[in-house]
């Protein structure tokens, strides 16, 4: 089987260039990872508001929401919705299930947290709007989302998160969905294993 | 060195089980992966026959749900990487050579060492079903977190075989590309190659494209599992839907990789058949390649219900629909092929157009799942299953068992039977159609796919598909008879095996010698190509 000495460096640079998409590949897919967060951030995808919630804390004018403005159309409604991640000694959760707003309003919500156990936990709230078009116009001024936060044993706290609705709040959108994912900050809070 | 490569391939002939061992030759390995395949065919078929022996009634009759949920899963991953992709790279192996002109492949050593891959994978993939805590349980989609937080302990081995695997299909796709780019016989320009070798060498890139995508994720799986890292776990910072993201931008192309071949298969058994040259060949180039890019941004059409923004659900929708335009090309080509051609229905056609014709109606549902609110209601259910099962059952796996039928009597020197070679066909048609069209209602009727149990209203459906799964399932032993009855005897075949066939492979011996082309053949435009005047 005669291979000629050209045939063989070429069949060579072939598969040096074929390695190299590879590698290129596989650098490709692990940039994909920071750029899947940025991505999300900025375009507020996968319901991710965290970053934009120090913008625009300055209201402009906030539309009282009397029950003359409760029957006006621009009032969206907003669901709170909290889940305790599993293991988690925590009961979470919001002390009003739905609140009204208008675009460019400002509301206040509380959150109750309530250690079960005998130790404290730390824990970490992610919290998650969806539909995902909203999610860059819910701003949050105030919330324990920004920090983990912890609790002493036996300890109930309620905590108030603050948010905006921006003014530029999409006609289309009439409610959205608040959501936080209440997490063990670290492993060791965790139950499970007992 | 100087004169290059002098193997003395005459000289050293190992014989027994080291002969296959250490086997460098083209057509050797091309046997070997075609007989792997095939145990793999059955072994995931018989996974298949579980589930559907479960689903033959309403309730829990044979299995565990647990259990249910390693076989719906094994039997993915069995098929799609031990089955289908391995036949392929079998039928790349014996074939592209003959069809180039090439003595062997580029990377003989590496061609071997590329098989003798998957049986390890495999090995370990399977005995993960013995393992405390039983097999991948998540679905051959392996979602995270049902693949990391709640899976079982055996998933280290599944992650290492899926990597062993996937090895396995770059060093084959590097070999690939190597042989046809530098191989081709003096005179043999791009194109002016079949389309089997030219929907393989688009295969070959796309391979190398996401293969790594694929290691990578799995990798991050491995790490999430026992490192303490959270790629895919929302608690630590990381995001599940990244990992639906991930793995569908590999999934989506793996679709092409296991359709591709199968394009070229049938755009070379129509022409024979028909007696015509085929119709529109550089067009079918051009749809290949535009199929493969296209593959590349499409992928969330997968995940339409994980809470797209809507932007993002018009784009994948409209860019799904737009994949089949070239495919509507190809299968216009072969029908203008058909028309107005002398054909002839030996074995090889009949299964060619029994792909034709039903790999359109699974590209069909295939557009119907790609309109999002449609798809809202479809999702995850036997919908689903009908669709993939029509493009990958009568669609790849009816062209791979054409290709072999159409390639027998130049492996073997004797035609296969066709009495019983009809049989197997008459039976595959009706048993696959039988346990796959009804899936279509039963999920169009809000039937879930992967749960071992259903309710009362699935029922006659549920019997019909299972009916026709056993059916379908009993007659591929068919496949085997032919074919070790056509290794063994039977009608000798000329070295021009059929009357329309065209291609360098048929001027060779029937069977083939072990070596072949050692000169490269005088390379005259065949009927197909575009440079024939």
């Amino acid at each position: 089987m005669p291979v000629s000495v050209k045939q063989q460096s070429d069949i060579r640079k072939t598969v040096a260039n074929t390695v190299l998409a590879l590698a290129g590949m596989v650098l490709f897919t692990i940039a994909l990872i920071p750029l899947y967060d940025v991505f999300c951030e900025v375009t507020g995808l996968n319901g991710r508001s965290a970053g934009l919630s120090q913008a625009a804390s300055t209201s402009k004018t906030t539309p009282q929401t009397t029950s003359q403005a409760l029957i006006d159309e621009s009032i969206r409604r907003i669901q709170f919705v909290t889940q305790t991640g599993a293991g988690l000694p925590v009961r979470f959760q919001s002390l009003e299930s739905r609140q009204g707003i208008a675009p460019g309003g400002k509301q206040q919500v509380m959150f109750r947290f309530q250690n079960l156990s005998d130790k404290p936990v730390v824990v970490k709230a992610v919290p998650s709007v969806s539909p995902a078009q909203a999610s860059r116009h819910l701003l949050k001024i105030e919330c324990f989302c920004f920090q983990a936060l912890t609790l002493a044993a036996k300890e109930t706290q309620d905590i108030p998160v603050v948010y905006f609705l921006s003014a530029s709040f999409p006609d289309e959108i009439s409610s959205l969905t608040l959501a936080y994912n209440l997490f063990a900050a670290s492993a060791d809070d965790l139950t499970a294993a007992q | 060195m100087q004169t290059g490569l002098d193997i003395k391939t005459s000289a050293m002939q190992p014989t027994g089980l080291s002969r296959w061992l250490v086997t460098t030759n083209h057509k050797e390995i091309g046997s070997l992966y075609l007989i792997f395949s095939c145990v793999m065919l059955f072994i995931g078929g018989f996974m298949a026959l579980v589930i559907r022996a479960e689903l033959f009634q309403p309730g829990l009759q044979f299995v565990e749900p647990e259990f249910f949920n390693q076989m719906t899963t094994m039997h993915g991953l069995i098929m799609v990487f031990g089955a289908v992709m391995p036949a392929f790279v079998g039928l790349a192996n014996w074939m592209i050579p003959l069809q180039i002109g090439a003595p062997d492949m580029a990377l003989p050593r590496l061609n071997n060492f590329s098989f003798w891959l998957l049986p390890v994978a495999f090995g370990m993939l399977l005995s993960t079903l013995f393992m405390e805590g039983g097999g991948p349980n998540f679905g051959w989609t392996f979602y995270a977190p049902l693949s990391t937080t709640y899976a079982p302990p055996s998933t280290n081995f599944f992650i290492l075989s899926i990597h062993i695997a996937g090895i396995s299909s770059i060093l084959g796709a590097i070999n690939i590309i190597a042989t046809i780019l530098n191989m081709r016989t003096p005179g043999m320009r791009l194109m002016d190659m079949s389309l089997f070798v030219w929907t393989w060498l688009i295969t070959a890139f796309l391979l190398i494209a996401v293969m790594p995508v694929l290691a990578s994720v799995v990798t991050m799986m491995l790490l999430d599992i026992n490192f303490g890292t959270s790629f895919f776990n929302a608690a630590g910072g990381g995001d599940p839907v990244l990992f639906q993201h991930l793995f569908w931008f590999f999934g989506h192309p793996e679709v092409y990789i296991m359709i591709l071949p199968a394009f070229g298969i049938v755009s070379l058994i129509v022409p024979t058949f028909a007696r015509k040259r085929l119709f529109g060949y550089r067009s079918m180039v051009y749809a290949t390649a535009s199929i493969a890019i296209l593959s590349f941004v499409v992928w969330a059409h997968h995940m339409f219900t994980v809470g797209l923004p809507l932007p993002a659900q018009l784009f994948f929708m409209y860019a799904t629909m737009l994949i089949a335009v070239p495919t509507g090309v190809k299968v216009f080509n072969w029908v203008a092929t058909l028309f107005r051609g002398s054909i002839s229905f030996e074995l090889p056609m009949l299964f060619v157009l029994a792909f034709i014709v039903q790999f359109t109606i699974g590209g069909l549902s295939g557009v119907m799942l790609a309109i999002v609110p449609a798809d809202f209601q479809y999702h995850d259910t036997y919908f689903v299953v009908a669709h993939f099962h029509y493009v990958l059952v009568p669609g790849a796996i009816f062209a791979i068992i054409a290709a072999i039928y159409y390639w027998l009597p130049k492996w073997t020197g004797y035609y296969p039977s066709e009495l019983l070679g009809k049989w197997h066909f008459w039976l595959s048609v009706i048993g696959v159609n039988l346990t796959f069209f009804p899936m279509h209602f039963s999920g169009l009727a809000g039937m879930p796919r992967r749960i071992p149990d259903y309710a009362l209203q699935f029922a006659d459906f549920n019997m019909v598909s299972s009916v026709g799964g056993f059916l379908f399932g009993i007659s591929q032993l068919l496949l085997v008879v032919v074919v070790v009855r056509c290794v063994r005897g039977g009608k000798p075949a000329a070295d021009k095996a059929w009357e329309g066939a065209e291609g360098l492979e048929w001027t060779v011996a029937s069977p083939a010698p072990a070596h072949t082309f050692s000169t490269p053949p005088e390379f005259i435009p065949e009927r197909d190509s575009p440079s024939r005047p």
